[in-house]
This record gives C-alpha cells, sequence and structure tokens, in this order.
C-alpha cells in the first residue's frame, strides 16, 4: 500500500514536472512555429510531397491560415506572409473558393494591396471561371477598394449573369452603375431586377430605384433629351472583351 | 476454387482478429469525428474539410493497414511452419497466395466499408450533402489498397515484415510520384534518363488513376468509364504482381 502511494505521488510529480517543462519550451515552440510559416515551400513543392493527398495538405494549411489571421487579429503577429499561404493553399486545391475569396479580402483590405487581392481573385476565376462568388467578390473590391464604379458594374453585372448567381448580383450592378452616373444603365438593371425577382420586396425596392433614378435623370435633362432606358447595355460585352484572360 | 475460398476465409478471419485492424478502425474513427469537432474552426469550409478528411482517411490508413497487417501473413505462417499445414496437403501455391491476397483485400475492404459509413455519417451531421463521386472516390481508393495488398503479398513471399513494409511504402510514394518523375525526365533529363523513367512509369503501379478525392470534393465531373478503366488496370496489375509471387513462392524451400 505504501509502496503504491509512492508511486502515485511520483507519477504526480513527474506529471507536474513535465507540465512546467512544457511551459518553459512554450515560447520556443511559438518561435517554431512561426518559423515553420516563414520557411513554408512553394505550392508546387508541396504538392509533390503531398504525394496525392494535397487536398488533405491544403486543409491542414488552411487550419494554419486560420490560426495565422486569428494571431494577427489579436495582436500577435504581422500579416507579411499570408499571401504566401494562401497561395500555397490554392496552388495545392485550385478548387477551393473560399480560399480565393477570404484570401483576396484580407489581402485588399487588411494588408491594403489591392492589386495583389485583384490578381489572387483573377487565378481563381482561371480555376474556376464558372463561380460567380468569385466575379462578385472582384466587383465589391473595385467598388469598396478602389471606387471604380464602372469596373465594380462590370463584373457585378458579369456575376449576375453567371450559373447560380444569387440576385444580390444584379442588385449590386444596378446600385453600382447609379453612383457611378450610368443612371440609364441602372435603370435597366432595375428593370431587369424588377422583372425577374421572385421576391415582392425586392421587385418594390427595384420600382423605387427607378423613380428615383428617372426623376434624377429628368432634374438634369428637363427637355427630355436623354435616352429611354435600353432593355440591355452594351457593357457587359465589353467586359467580355476586356477579360479574355478568363 | 473451393480451396481458395477456405484459405481467404482463414485469412479474413485472422486478419479481422488481429488488433491492428481495429486499432486502424479507431483511428479512421478519431479522424473523422475530429472533422466535426474541428469544422467550427475552417472558417467556411467545413463541409470541404470534413470530405476531404474523410477520404484522405479512409486511403491513408487502407494503406497502411495492408502494408501492416499483409507484410506479417505469409511470414508468420512460414515462420510458425503453419503453411506446412495447407501446402502439404493437394493446394497448389498459387491458391495458396490467392486465398491469401483475397482474404486480407475481404479484411480492408470491411474497414473500408465501416469508415465509409463514418464519413457518410459525419457529412451528414455535418449538413453537406453526399454525392456519388464520394462513393465513387472510395471504390477507387479500395482498388489502390488492393494493388498495395499485391504488393505486400510479392514481397512477403522472398523477404522479411519489416522490408516488406518497407519496399511497399517506397513504392507507394514512387507510385504517388511517377508521372511527376516522368515529366521531370522529359524536361531535364538526358536520353538515358528519359528512357529509364519511362521504363519505371509503366512498371511503377500508377497511384494517381485511383485518385478521384479532388472531384469527390469539389463535385468535378467524373466519368463512370474512368472508373472501369481503373477497375480493369487494378486487376491488370495485381494478377501480374501475384503471378510473379508465384513465381517467386513456387522455388521457395522450407525447412
Amino acid at each position: 500500500m505504501k509502496r503504491r502511494t509512492i508511486e502515485i505521488v511520483i507519477a504526480l510529480l513527474l506529471l507536474l514536472f513535465l507540465y512546467y517543462s512544457a511551459l518553459s519550451v512554450e515560447d520556443l515552440s511559438q518561435k517554431k512555429h512561426r518559423l515553420e510559416v516563414l520557411y513554408l515551400p512553394s505550392g508546387r513543392f508541396v504538392k509533390q510531397i503531398a504525394l496525392g493527398y494535397r487536398n488533405l495538405a491544403a486543409d491542414i494549411l488552411w487550419f494554419r491560415t486560420v490560426q495565422y489571421y486569428g494571431s494577427y487579429r489579436m495582436g500577435e503577429n504581422e500579416l507579411a506572409l499570408f499571401n504566401h499561404l494562401v497561395d500555397v493553399i490554392t496552388d495545392l486545391d485550385p478548387q477551393f473558393v473560399f480560399a480565393y475569396l477570404f484570401g483576396a479580402l484580407i489581402i485588399a483590405e487588411d494588408l491594403g494591396y489591392f492589386k495583389e487581392g485583384i490578381r489572387f481573385l483573377e487565378k481563381g476565376i482561371r480555376n474556376n471561371p464558372n463561380d460567380w462568388w468569385l466575379m462578385f467578390e472582384m466587383g465589391f473590391l473595385y467598388y469598396v477598394d478602389a471606387r471604380d464604379y464602372t469596373e465594380a458594374m462590370r463584373y457585378f453585372d458579369r456575376a449576375s449573369r453567371m450559373p447560380g448567381a444569387d440576385g444580390i448580383a444584379a442588385r449590386f450592378a444596378a446600385f453600382v452603375a447609379a453612383k457611378g452616373g450610368h443612371a440609364e444603365t441602372s435603370i435597366a438593371m432595375w428593370e431587369e431586377v424588377a422583372r425577374t425577382s421572385e421576391n415582392p420586396h425586392i421587385r418594390d425596392l427595384a420600382e423605387r430605384y427607378i423613380e428615383k433614378l428617372n426623376g434624377e435623370l429628368d432634374a438634369t435633362d428637363p427637355v427630355g433629351e436623354h435616352e429611354p432606358a435600353k432593355q440591355k447595355t452594351d457593357l457587359p460585352r465589353q467586359a467580355d472583351q476586356d477579360s479574355s484572360v478568363y | 476454387m473451393t480451396k481458395v475460398y477456405s484459405i481467404a476465409l482463414n485469412t479474413f478471419r485472422e486478419s479481422i482478429r488481429q488488433k491492428l485492424l481495429c486499432v486502424s478502425l479507431v483511428f479512421g474513427g478519431i479522424f473523422l469525428a475530429s472533422t466535426y469537432v474541428l469544422s467550427p474552426l475552417a472558417v467556411g469550409a467545413r463541409e470541404k474539410i470534413m470530405t476531404d478528411v474523410g477520404l484522405a482517411a479512409i486511403s491513408i490508413l487502407g494503406v497502411l493497414t495492408a502494408v501492416l497487417v499483409g507484410s506479417t501473413l505469409v511470414h508468420k505462417e512460414v515462420e510458425k511452419r503453419a503453411v506446412f499445414m495447407v501446402l502439404t496437403r493437394p493446394v497448389p501455391r498459387y491458391q495458396y497466395l490467392l486465398g491469401k491476397f483475397a482474404g486480407i483485400v475481404a479484411a480492408i475492404v470491411l474497414m473500408i466499408t465501416v469508415m465509409a459509413g463514418l464519413m457518410a455519417a459525419t457529412v451528414a451531421l455535418g449538413r453537406g450533402f453526399l454525392r456519388p463521386a464520394m462513393f465513387a472516390a472510395v471504390y477507387l481508393s479500395t482498388l489502390e489498397v488492393a494493388v498495395i495488398c499485391a504488393v505486400v503479398i510479392f514481397f512477403s513471399t522472398f523477404t522479411t515484415p519489416i522490408l516488406t513494409s518497407f519496399f511497399t511504402l517506397c513504392l507507394f510514394a514512387a507510385g504517388s510520384l511517377s508521372n511527376d518523375l516522368r515529366v521531370f525526365a522529359e524536361k531535364f533529363g538526358g536520353s538515358f534518363m528519359k528512357i529509364a523513367m519511362e521504363v519505371f512509369y509503366y512498371i511503377l503501379p500508377n497511384l494517381r488513376v485511383f485518385n478521384l478525392r479532388h472531384e469527390a470534393v469539389h463535385d468535378l465531373h467524373f466519368s463512370i468509364s474512368d472508373l472501369f478503366m481503373a477497375t480493369v488496370y487494378a486487376a491488370a496489375y495485381c494478377s501480374v504482381l501475384l503471378f510473379f509471387a508465384h513465381l517467386v513462392f513456387r522455388r521457395r524451400e522450407f525447412s
């Protein structure tokens, strides 16, 4: 019995010793963790060493990236290696659409590299040409970061015409067109929204916008020389020509 | 055929009694459960990660179990002289090998089926979609494991369990990289290198054809004819390996 007690005491002491030694190497462990991100090889190399499990490798890196971003939000590290992380993830899994969406937003918003964010989304669109979310976010970045309403309108409009696109893309396109001074295009887009939407509130909203924009056009052009809103503008065709890369 | 069936049944029973198979299954269960628990950390990629990890766990654990269980099967019987019990009867040696192969494949198919069921339950619990491509990916992983079992049986006819495991894992790595090595040789190698890599490319198992995990996760198109061709390839590769295993085993003398 006495021997048993001694063994239990020794085991507890050893566990305590293990706990304190684990605490003492915590700094070293965190430093190693940062170095692992710093020395993360290129996507092509990771793809080779992942031996056919590249999606799994992408998922593990995704968890790392989320942690890395979380640590940045808590003020524990910079975001300098974020681009590299999301680039490797999307090299490993080119169809990981959410990584493009999240990555581009962080690159453009938190890091302030608008052009790199756009380039990253372009990579996403090249790999996923039928995904409307990527096109939508492209428009969103042009709208929010660059305040380039014409470009934003073109991308929102393209997104709205893609398979499976949510009605929000068409509404954003119409809204941004008005903001960019393309009132007639905006009216045409709102008319399209009013015609196609199944939601009565959205139809109502679209009609109010049409009324408001028509009022604005009448105010700026009282003789009524402005052209009536066309059924379809030529802007989407322009967008298609300009973005042959997709 | 009855003899092959009897040996296969015996091997199957022996395999499922091994602790290793249960440990693999438990590990697989933990793997799959962890994806469900950790999925909130995935930030928007919940379903993708659950499916990715589930399919990868099935493939990795299937291959490892095949290597670890299979490498000891023939060797243990030779060591314990149990092989004499079979070979002293009118059982041709090729039937013995075929039975061993069928038994171990059946045990691992059972394990993969249980894991696939667990994966489907995890995905369904996570409100994900169960797509036909997922089951096609599991089927191809089963074929991959069958090829690995044939490799294990081949090596275990002439070497020790440790070397069998080592050689099989090397072949698994080389089989996964064979296409990259070939492309590398085409770009940077001399003419000898190119020929050597071409030969290696066709000799090594092309494990890439058994990988439908990416398509399953992203719901990409896959054709039934690809599945059929992969099945034919797996059957051909296993037949060749078992034939060579028979050639080695036939000449082997037991003392």
